[in-house]
């Protein structure tokens, strides 16, 4: 009886949390649609939306609603699904690695990826060509890092994947920095700068549709092995004598995570902060449990991107890179969470 | 069941600990390792988990060598209880227990409300309930000790294997342990646990080992095993055994270490 009601209390605080995140998402998300250049006012949005869904027809004018369908929509989107897939990303990396400063470039996905889309600038290839190349770069990038930390089989393992995925990380970082010194300084060198400084201008229908089914792809072995993981995070010996295989779940999701970030960044650039401050975050509103953190991570990641994004385009007349604005934001956040969370971890 | 470890030699291939250990395990039998700081018992434990792979030998139950055996199927045969350490994440007491289930949760499922009864019962017999949604990472050293029991048990395991769960325990909770290790070998747990004080193994074991550089050097019935012979070469100090009798009756040995000759000994070794 008694325990029925803790639980029960337990499920209503929990609901509560995942409600005001979601409300504050909803509210974000219309303010994003209605501010910028061409300011849309609420009631227009509303109305529009209104009739989108009933199909009932509107008399505003057709300005309104390419600015709303054609211009911000698919930004609006890539921003939610971008940072939901780098702060569940960031959540699991942090988790398998028993690291709190852990983020989801820990294992190379980052310079992998910035590598791919500097080469692909470089040589001057398309839209698709560069971003496919971010993605290709990116998981190999973390497949090398993989298989150097299977050839040591005598270290820790944790311990073997991370310091891999620094070294390799400096080491594609480096042939980064030869390019850009190689690259033509008119044309390339400033779309390589803004490419390594994240950003989500030009982003269209299509770009979203081909990472989301890699976001999907990844996000629901993730969810399915919620138990596991929370296990994982107790080590690996301890994890395998409670039952855990840890070689396969590690592999499992480490390839999981890694094809959410891959993906996000092949179209967004590298946007820092948001997989290493966001779970700090969900983590301190609704616990350590995966079957909770996954989904709170989700809703707050996609939350702070489209807010520091929509800020992005609206704080001034020139786009203001994401890195740099999630950097400016996220610091004093993360300095606050590091004072409040003293018990996130020991 | 039967454990038996047969000539198992273990450590890391460049750093090999020990060798040559044997001994068998019945169900419902307390067997109590007893050795100095750094002889590799936390080593031995891990190989016969089947953690580490051991470098020679085998460990067999009711027969069957058991290291090619899926974790899940090593979980469900022992529980292991390894010195407590610092939490990581703020899991609270009753998730750590329900960690213990993880062998008998199916993949991709999380604790059914059938493991969550098991995890709560466990927290009622080891007097921690009332710390079940207090996180881990804030509970005493000892309160952690017990959840990593708890966790244990919820594995349901047929051997249970405790690395010094006295360590960290003030005496009440000291005693409490070695009563419920009692309390689960009557039940017909085969409990394999580790410990510095040869006391211990006198009120709860009926047989002792001693791991001494890398070999066991001695197994047996632990009147004969805990000798002051024993202790001496194993330990470097002097201790008489006395026997006692209890207020109901019962007779029990205890260790009484001899300062004024462990003194003495220093003088003379000088």
């Amino acid at each position: 009886m008694d325990q029925q009601k803790k639980k029960s209390s337990r499920f209503r605080s929990d609901a509560l949390r995942f409600g005001l995140a979601i409300v504050c998402l909803l509210l974000l998300f219309l303010i994003s649609f209605s501010v910028g250049r061409f300011p849309v006012t609420m009631s227009d949005l509303l109305n529009l939306m209104w009739s989108k869904v009933t199909g009932a027809p509107n008399n505003l004018a057709g300005a309104i609603e390419t600015v709303v369908f054609r211009v911000r929509g698919p930004r609006v989107l890539a921003s939610m699904v971008v940072g939901g897939a780098l702060a569940v990303s960031g959540a699991v990396y942090q988790g398998l690695f028993r690291n709190p400063l852990v983020s989801p470039d820990i294992l190379g996905v980052s310079s992998g990826a910035a590598l791919g889309a500097v080469l692909g600038i470089y040589f001057s290839l398309g839209v698709v060509g560069i971003q496919g190349l971010a993605f290709a770069v990116g998981l190999g990038a973390v497949a090398a890092v993989y298989l150097i930390g299977t050839f040591m089989r005598h270290h820790d393992p944790i311990l073997t994947l991370v310091l891999a995925g620094v070294v390799i990380g400096t080491l594609l970082s480096s042939v980064v920095g030869l390019i850009k010194y190689l690259a033509d300084p008119y044309n390339q060198l400033p779309a390589i700068t803004f490419w390594l400084l994240g950003s989500l201008t030009g982003i269209t229908p299509a770009d979203l549709g081909a990472i989301l089914p890699a976001i999907v792809a990844g996000l629901v072995p993730l969810y399915l092995l919620r138990w596991r993981i929370n296990v994982m995070t107790l080590g690996d010996e301890e994890a395998q004598a409670l039952g855990v295989d840890t070689q396969r779940i590690r592999l499992v999701v480490i390839a999981a995570a890694t094809l959410m970030s891959a993906a996000a960044v092949s179209v967004s650039g590298i946007i820092g902060w948001i997989g290493l401050l966001i779970p700090h975050f969900a983590r301190l509103l609704v616990g350590p449990d995966f079957a909770r953190l996954l989904p709170a991570a989700v809703l707050l990641g996609a939350g702070y991107l489209l807010g520091v994004d929509t800020l992005a385009r609206t704080i001034s007349t020139i786009e203001v890179p994401l890195g740099v604005l999630t950097a400016f934001i996220g610091t004093p956040f993360f300095i606050w969470v590091l004072a409040v969370s003293h018990r996130a971890w020991r | 069941m039967k454990l038996s470890v047969e000539n198992l030699a273990f450590g890391y291939r460049r750093h090999p600990v020990g060798k040559d250990v044997s001994f068998t395990l019945d169900a419902g039998e307390v067997l109590c390792l007893l050795g100095p700081n750094g002889v590799g018992k936390t080593t031995l434990f891990k190989t016969v988990l089947g953690l580490i792979a051991p470098l020679g030998g085998a460990v067999m139950a009711d027969g069957n060598a058991i290291n090619r055996w899926s974790p899940q199927n090593l979980a469900r045969l022992f529980g292991y209880v390894p010195q407590a350490q610092l939490g990581f994440f703020p899991f609270t007491v009753r998730e750590v227990v329900l960690m213990g289930r993880t062998a008998r949760i199916g993949l991709f499922r999380s604790p059914s409300s059938r493991d969550i009864e098991v995890a709560e019962g466990l927290l009622q017999l080891l007097g921690i309930d009332s710390l079940a949604d207090r996180p881990y990472t804030e509970v005493s050293g000892g309160e952690r000790q017990l959840a990593l029991i708890a966790r244990a048990l919820a594995q349901e395991p047929q051997v249970l294997v405790m690395d010094e769960p006295t360590a960290s325990l003030d005496f009440g909770n000291q005693v409490r342990v070695l009563s419920e290790i009692k309390t689960l070998a009557s039940r017909g747990i085969a409990v394999i646990l580790s410990t510095h004080d040869p006391d211990q193994a006198f009120l709860c074991a009926r047989r002792v080992a001693i791991l001494h550089r890398g070999r066991l050097a001695h197994c047996g019935p632990t009147e004969e095993v805990i000798t002051p012979t024993v202790l001496r070469t194993v330990y470097g100090v002097e201790v008489e055994i006395v026997q006692i009798e209890s207020g109901v009756g019962e007779k029990h040995s205890i260790c009484l270490p001899s300062f004024a000759r462990l003194r003495s000994n220093m003088v003379s070794d000088s």
